[in-house]
Parts: C-alpha cells; sequence; structure tokens
C-alpha cells in the first residue's frame, strides 16, 4: 500500500520530468506563435487537445508549461532549502537566543504569505517568472528552517550525539557527521511536499498574472485564458488544471511516500 | 502563572511578527530601481516635477525617518493614499472588505463542517475502506488548485446546468437571495479545497484521542464509538487543532483572493489586483499592510481561543 | 447463581502469532469476587476487555463470554453499549488520565447515570453527590464542580469509582485500580472499595500483579501467565500450598514478613524463570 504511493509518486513525477525535457527538444506546434486561422480547434489528430483562442496548440503549450512548473519548483524549493535548512540546524544546535532569533525571524515571513509577497514584488518588479520563484521560494523557508530544526534537536537528542559530544567531538563535527546525514531524509521529505505547494503556489500566481507573463505558456495563465472561452469550448479549461493536479499528487504522494519509507515505525502504525 | 506568561509570549510573537513583517513590506517597496517618485510620474517627468514630489512623499529623508513615519500611521489606521486617484487607502479597502470578509468566514465555518465529520470517520474507520476513502479522497482534494475547482465548478453549476449565476456579487442588504446565490459557488469551492488540508489534522488529533483513556473511559460507561468521539474526542481534539486553524487563516485569505477573481468578485483581491496591474504601489503596500495585520491578529484570537476550550488553562486564571 | 461464564477464550492481536489469551476459562457467582493475578502482558487487561466487549476490532475471538445471561461475543455494539456501564463496569489502572480534562467530574459521573437511565439533570445532579459522599468524598459538591486536574489520583480514582457504581451494576471489573496511587492512598482506596461492594453487592473482578493487594479484596484466584490460567483457588490455599513455580514466587514475594531481616528479598524468578516455563 505504501509502496504504492511511492512508486505512484514517481511515476506522475516522472511524466511531469519527461513533458519538460520533450518540450526543450520538440512541440508538435510552435507554441507562441499565433495562428488566425486555427482557433478553438475541438481535439483531434492534427491538435491531440485542440487549440487555444489564439490557434495555438494546447498540447505544446501543455509540455513548455510542465518546464516553467519544474523550474519554478525547483528554483524555489531550493532557495527555500539552502537558506531555511541551515537555518533550521544553526538554531537547533545553538539554542538560546540564536534559535529565539531564527524563529521569530521564521514568524515574520510565515506572515506573508507567497501571494502577497508576489503582488508586492509584481508592482514593483513587474510580473515576471523570477518574482513568482523568490517569493514562492522566501516564503518557503520557515517550513524548511522548523523541519530542519526539528530533526536537529532529534539527533542531538539522541544517544550515540551525546556519546560523541562527551568523548570531545566539536559542535560542528557533529553537524557534519551525525545531524546532516541524519536530518537529509527529513528535508527530502519536505522538499517534495514543499514542491507541491510550490506548483499549487506558481499555478495561482500566474493565474492571476503575477508570475510567467503570455505569450509564455503556464498552466496556470493557460487557464486564465480558457476561462474566456468556458462557454464555447470548455474542455480548455480541463488540461491544465488536470496537468496540476496530477503533478501536485505526485510530489504529494512522493512526499508521504519517503516519509513511511524512512520511518518504518510509522509504517506499523498506519 | 503559566497562562500568563503563554499569554505574553504569545503576544510577544504577534509584535515581533507585526514589526517584522512592516519593515519586509516597507524594504521591498523601497527596494524599487531608481526612485518612487519617478515610477510614479513615468518617464516623461522633468526633474524639478520629481524633487518636488519626492518632498511632498517625505521621500528625500532618511529611510528610518520615512518607516517609522509611514508604520505609525499604520498603527493609527491609515495605510496611505493611491498616487493614482488620490484616495486614501483605506477608503478603497472598506467598501470592498465585507465581500472578501463573508468569503474568509464563511470558508472557514464551512471547511470546518466538512473536515470534522470526514475526520471521524477518517479516524474511527481508519481500518475499513471508508476511512481509506476519506484519506483518498482529502489527498486528491489537496492537489486540486482552488482556481481550478472554481473553474470546473462554473462548468458544471453555471454552464451545464445553468443553476447558479458564473460570476458578480450582490451586497447581503440589496438582495438576500442573490447575495447567496452569488456566494454559494465561491464559498463551497474555497471550503472544499481547505478542508481537504484540514481533513489530515482532524484525522491525527482524533486518533490520538482514540488511544486515551478517557476514551476507553467513555467507551466503558456506555457510549458508543461515535458518540464517545463527540461528546469527550472533539472538546479535547479542539485543543491541538487551534493552533493549526490559526496558521489556516492566512491560507484562507490567500485562497478567498484567488477565488475573487475567479468569479470576479469586488473584494480586497481585485483592488489588489488592480493595483498591482497599474503598478499603484502605495495602494499595495497599504492594502498588504492591512491584510497582514489583520491575518496576525485573527492568528493570535484564534490561538487564545484554546484558554476557552481547556479548563486546565483557565484554572490558573481562577487562582489555584 | 454464575453471573460471568467465561469459556475457552481465546484472543490473538493481528498477525501475531501467539495468542494473547490462550484457551482461559474461569466463573464468578452473582455478589463474589474473583482476582486475576498476573504479570504485564500475562493476559489480565485482555481478559477485562473481552468481558467488556471492547477488544480493539482488529481482534480474534473465539470461545464464549457469558454475561448476565449474554453472549458478549456474539452482542452487537449497540447491544454491547447497553450492558456497559448499567450491568458491568469498569475501574481503571490510570485515574490521572482515564477521565476527560474537558468536563467537570460531577458531569462525567451524570453521564453515565443519564446514558442508561434517561435520567433529568436534577435528581442525576443529587445522585451523583450522594454517589460520590458514599466513595467517601469528603467535599462531595466541590468535587461535583471540579475539573479533573483540580483534583488529585486518590480523589480521581474516587470519582472513577462513583463512575463504576452508580448505576448499581451486577459486575465491577476493576483494572489495577490502586497501582498508579501512593501506597498509603492505595489502602484507604481498597477498604473504601471493599466497602461498597459489600454495601451494593456487586460481583468483582480484581485484576492486579500484586497478591498481597488481592488479598486484601478477593477470596478466589486465578493466576496467569502467558494469556493462560496456571492456578485456581482460594486465597488462603494459594498462600498455604501454591502449586505452579510461579505461584510459589508470588507468594514468597507478597510474605515480606515471612523474609529473614538482613537477607534478600525474595522475587519470583528465584522460584520460576520464564524460559524454563516457555519450553515446557
Amino acid at each position: 500500500m505504501k509502496k504504492a504511493q511511492l512508486i505512484a509518486g514517481l511515476l506522475l513525477v516522472g511524466v511531469v520530468t519527461l513533458a519538460a525535457v520533450v518540450s526543450l527538444f520538440w512541440t508538435p506546434f510552435d507554441p507562441i506563435q499565433v495562428v488566425p486561422g486555427q482557433r478553438l480547434q475541438p481535439p483531434g489528430p492534427v491538435h491531440w487537445l485542440g487549440t487555444d483562442g489564439f490557434g495555438i496548440d494546447i498540447f505544446s503549450r501543455m509540455l513548455v508549461g510542465a518546464r516553467t512548473t519544474l523550474l519554478v519548483g525547483i528554483i524555489s524549493v531550493g532557495l527555500a532549502a539552502v537558506i531555511g535548512a541551515p537555518l533550521g540546524m544553526l538554531a537547533g544546535q545553538a539554542g538560546g537566543w540564536i534559535d529565539d532569533v531564527v524563529m521569530r525571524i521564521s514568524d515574520v515571513v510565515y506572515a506573508l504569505p507567497a501571494l502577497l509577497l508576489a503582488m508586492l514584488l509584481a508592482s514593483v518588479f513587474g510580473a515576471s517568472t523570477l518574482t513568482a520563484m523568490v517569493s514562492i521560494g522566501v516564503a518557503s523557508i520557515p517550513a524548511f528552517a522548523r523541519v530542519a530544526r526539528a530533526g536537529t534537536l532529534q539527533v542531538m537528542a539522541a544517544d550515540y550525539v551525546l556519546a560523541a559530544r562527551a568523548s570531545g567531538t566539536s559542535r560542528w563535527g557533529i553537524a557534519g557527521r551525525h545531524v546532516a546525514p541524519n536530518i537529509a531524509p527529513v528535508l527530502g521529505v519536505q522538499s517534495s511536499v514543499g514542491f507541491a505547494m510550490a506548483i499549487l503556489a506558481e499555478a495561482a500566481l500566474s493565474y492571476l498574472g503575477l508570475a510567467t507573463p503570455r505569450p509564455n505558456p503556464t498552466w496556470g495563465n493557460m487557464l486564465r485564458d480558457a476561462q474566456d472561452y468556458i462557454f464555447v469550448a470548455p474542455l480548455q479549461a480541463v488540461w491544465p488544471g488536470l496537468a496540476i493536479a496530477l503533478a501536485v499528487l505526485g510530489f504529494n504522494l512522493l512526499g508521504d511516500g519517503l516519509r513511511d519509507y524512512l520511518d518504518p515505525r510509522l509504517r506499523e502504525v498506519a | 502563572m503559566q497562562l500568563a506568561g503563554r499569554i505574553l509570549k504569545r503576544l510577544g510573537v504577534f509584535v515581533v511578527s507585526l514589526v517584522g513583517a512592516s519593515v519586509l513590506i516597507f524594504v521591498i517597496t523601497q527596494a524599487l530601481p531608481g526612485d518612487v517618485a519617478q515610477t510614479l510620474l513615468g518617464t516623461q517627468a522633468t526633474p524639478d516635477e520629481v524633487a518636488q514630489l519626492r518632498a511632498q512623499l517625505g521621500l528625500d529623508r532618511p529611510l528610518i525617518v520615512q518607516y517609522l513615519d509611514w508604520f505609525g500611521h499604520v498603527l493609527v489606521g491609515d495605510f496611505g493614499v493611491s498616487h493614482l486617484s488620490g484616495d486614501s487607502v483605506i477608503s478603497l479597502l472598506l467598501p470592498r472588505l465585507a465581500v472578501t470578509m463573508w468569503l474568509v468566514g464563511l470558508s472557514m465555518v464551512g471547511s470546518l463542517l466538512l473536515a470534522v465529520p470526514a475526520g471521524m470517520v477518517a479516524a474511527l474507520k481508519r481500518r475499513s475502506w471508508q476511512g481509506v476513502l476519506v484519506s483518498a479522497s482529502a489527498q486528491a482534494g489537496m492537489a486540486i488548485p482552488v482556481f481550478w475547482g472554481g473553474i470546473l465548478a462554473v462548468m458544471v453549476f453555471a454552464v451545464w446546468l445553468r443553476w447558479l449565476p458564473a460570476n458578480g456579487y450582490v451586497p447581503l442588504s440589496e438582495n438576500p437571495a442573490s447575495w447567496a446565490r452569488h456566494l454559494v459557488m465561491p464559498v463551497v469551492t474555497l471550503s472544499v479545497v481547505q478542508a481537504a488540508v484540514l481533513i489530515r489534522y482532524v484525522r491525527t488529533a482524533l486518533v490520538e484521542v482514540l488511544n486515551e483513556d478517557y476514551y476507553r473511559t467513555a467507551r466503558a460507561i456506555g457510549w458508543r464509538p461515535m458518540g464517545a468521539l463527540l461528546r469527550h474526542g472533539l472538546r479535547n481534539a479542539a485543543i491541538s487543532l487551534v493552533t493549526v486553524l490559526g496558521l489556516q487563516v492566512s491560507s484562507v485569505l490567500v485562497g478567498a483572493i484567488v477565488v475573487e477573481s475567479v468569479f470576479n468578485l469586488p473584494g480586497l483581491g481585485s483592488l489588489l489586483l488592480t493595483a498591482v496591474a497599474q503598478r499603484d504601489l502605495l495602494v499595495v503596500q497599504g492594502t498588504v499592510m492591512f491584510l497582514v495585520l489583520a491575518v496576525l491578529v485573527i492568528s493570535a484570537l484564534v490561538d487564545f481561543s484554546y484558554v476557552l476550550i481547556d479548563p486546565r488553562q483557565r484554572a490558573v486564571q481562577e487562582g489555584r | 447463581m454464575t453471573l460471568l461464564e467465561v469459556c475457552d477464550l481465546t484472543v490473538t492481536f493481528g498477525r501475531h502469532r501467539r495468542p494473547a489469551l490462550d484457551g482461559v476459562c474461569f466463573s464468578l457467582d452473582a455478589g463474589c469476587r474473583l482476582g486475576v493475578i498476573g504479570e504485564s502482558g500475562s493476559g489480565k487487561t485482555v481478559t477485562a476487555l473481552a468481558v467488556m466487549g471492547l477488544l480493539p476490532e482488529y481482534a480474534r475471538v473465539s470461545g464464549t463470554v457469558e454475561l448476565a445471561g449474554h453472549q458478549i461475543t456474539q452482542l452487537s455494539e449497540s447491544g454491547l453499549a447497553r450492558l456497559r456501564g448499567d450491568v458491568v463496569s469498569m475501574v481503571f489502572q490510570e485515574p490521572m488520565t482515564a477521565l476527560d480534562p474537558t468536563m467537570r467530574v460531577g458531569r462525567q459521573v451524570a453521564e453515565v447515570l443519564r446514558l442508561h437511565a434517561g435520567a433529568e439533570s436534577g435528581p442525576a445532579r443529587a445522585a451523583v453527590v450522594r454517589m460520590l459522599a458514599e466513595v467517601g468524598l469528603s467535599d462531595p459538591d466541590r468535587v461535583a464542580d471540579a475539573y479533573p486536574h483540580q483534583l488529585s489520583g486518590g480523589q480521581r480514582q474516587r470519582v472513577i469509582l462513583a463512575m463504576a457504581l452508580i448505576n448499581a451494576p451486577d459486575l465491577v471489573i476493576c483494572d489495577e485500580p490502586t497501582t498508579a496511587l501512593d501506597v498509603t492512598v492505595q489502602a484507604t482506596v481498597l477498604a473504601k472499595l471493599d466497602e461498597v461492594l459489600e454495601a451494593s453487592g456487586a460481583a468483582c473482578l480484581f485484576i492486579s500483579h500484586d497478591l498481597a493487594v488481592v488479598s486484601q479484596v478477593c477470596d478466589q484466584v486465578v493466576v496467569m501467565l502467558d494469556g493462560r490460567i496456571v492456578e485456581t483457588g482460594s486465597v488462603a490455599d494459594l498462600f498455604a500450598n501454591p502449586q505452579h513455580p510461579y505461584t510459589k514466587g508470588l507468594v514468597a514475594a507478597a510474605q515480606l514478613d515471612a523474609a529473614t531481616p538482613g537477607q534478600r528479598l525474595p522475587v519470583v524468578e528465584d522460584f520460576y524463570q520464564p524460559d524454563a516455563g516457555a519450553k515446557r
């Protein structure tokens, strides 16, 4: 059952990745060029998923959209992990006022969700893929800091770490030898779950016009376009949404599966 | 003592978060390459005009002074002035506040009404198909972007069945029936998506209750599982759930802004999106600050409600 | 007249191959008291839960439990719920956690009445206060309005006792009711238990790992080991002439007076090695 989750997650994530990679080399049609004579074609043998209001092949745009989705996910989760995880480890190891400061900063960032950050950034710099990545990344820092801190505290309390400390291993020696390898799996799980959240956030931002601008396709801005034709071509509003949902489901399942796989204790309970 | 300490600590977190978030908001707005006044006036403006606006906006003062001035005004309810229309941000906010408040409030209630019974089934029947079904549905619901949920709802209930209006809003005072018809889809959409997230927390809290001795006592005096959980489980589970709810406030608000856009509701979301599109910097700044303040206050209040739920916290006040 | 008849009761949990209970048989007459003694994991608590019909759903049960004419293992959940708290009640091990921390204890006791008699809240309150006084709480009105955390362990255990007795059940199951209490409080709670059981005429299944405690309340005892009953008899016989080596150990450990001063106190392991038992 749990293994099935992991496999399903890997499969879905694999499909999205494959789509993104394929889009780098090949799409059935040009994903950007407007073709006035081909507007709103229904799905068929030529245009597999039909064409949109500009006559552009939807399947081609979906493939390129997968690329943006993954790119934003990788950069924002990477940003959050690179900043959040060391901060969390530091807080967990140092304790005292350092811990307090780090956790309070994380509270502050928590108070400013990605959407509001993105609105601020977009009104200052103009909406772009970059502003979306930065706002999602910054907003995801607290989650990584918390997970890393909790994991560090747990490791630091373990008997073998106490023994290492008693035998004179330095603080940073312990961090390198015991803490980092032991919290890596938890951070892996958090990355996967965080990736799912990042995909949802990116989709919402680009749906609202606060991320990658047209004509570059994202699943979110395709849905915004599709909404204008909801009475004449409702199917258009199905494909990108389905893609988002499956990608998010994939990363969530992967995260859950990893968690259960890494924590045999949980496996027994569930 | 213990309670006073916990309240003080929570208040401290509130103040630090508020000040920190305001600094962050201020800094981002100031990070504009070039000059706010220049951006506001556009590239055609003469240096004299720019200098004049700078002085008018107080941009020639040191940053720290500007910040303190701005934050001081925020604390007394002045969130700035739109440079495009000259209206104060608060006067732009207030007429739209009701829409967003209805949406957020009703959706929080709605998500609880969905998540609590579903979480109970998921907890009690966790070893049979009903529980697995609930958990799987929650997993699926968590993957659905709220705006796509809204679009699908429009497709089914407005385009296909023609039961409900596809978008728009009518104030409650004007026509209650029409108000309700316009709000049903947005509220249900947001509630369902939020509930999917909440179900997990409810299930976890209730499974913990099922392992408690007092639950066994309740069964031993003749409660059936559902009765024991309703009578002795929910209140105890609520103690750990309020913290989660406090954190959910901001995600419901974010969801509301997105849903407003899907259903074209004239709330704070549309105000913000219009302001972003027009690069009306001060309106964005002021409105975001207002929302952050509101979220922080509401989360703190939700967080404090554990005092009402848990008598062990109250007892301290009664002087024991 | 036989009140409780347990026959060939076998319980297995999940995928465990070794049953938690293995062919357990005993019976209890109305108004009588039976001690069940054994170490943790011997199946005492499983026996109690089986009699209450409270075994978890993943337990596999065979054999019969007949209580006051009801086949417990055959009854539906609602049928069982009607019996629990009315015909059979239970006093739990952990007074600190067995009460709902968010509800005043008076209401928790009244709930037992209301669940089974549909009592009005006015008379229920009076009955609750009377019952709380009966179990030896000196200020029953104040206790009824208190939350569990405002009471001491001994007070809470008396409240639980009141919950168990307020519907005048035919059988009260006590699962290590005094283990979590201080030794001094233990003695008074035990004395009170003895007194109220005597007064109500209820039968009692008394579960403990401590033979000395059991001997204060019960006259008949069954000794459990690894899910089986290894010895049955009156407390007096058991003390005078223990048969099973494990029982011999229990008796020696309970008779501290008999130990020679200056010598190590006897423990069960001096008489019975678990490994030897497993190979037997």
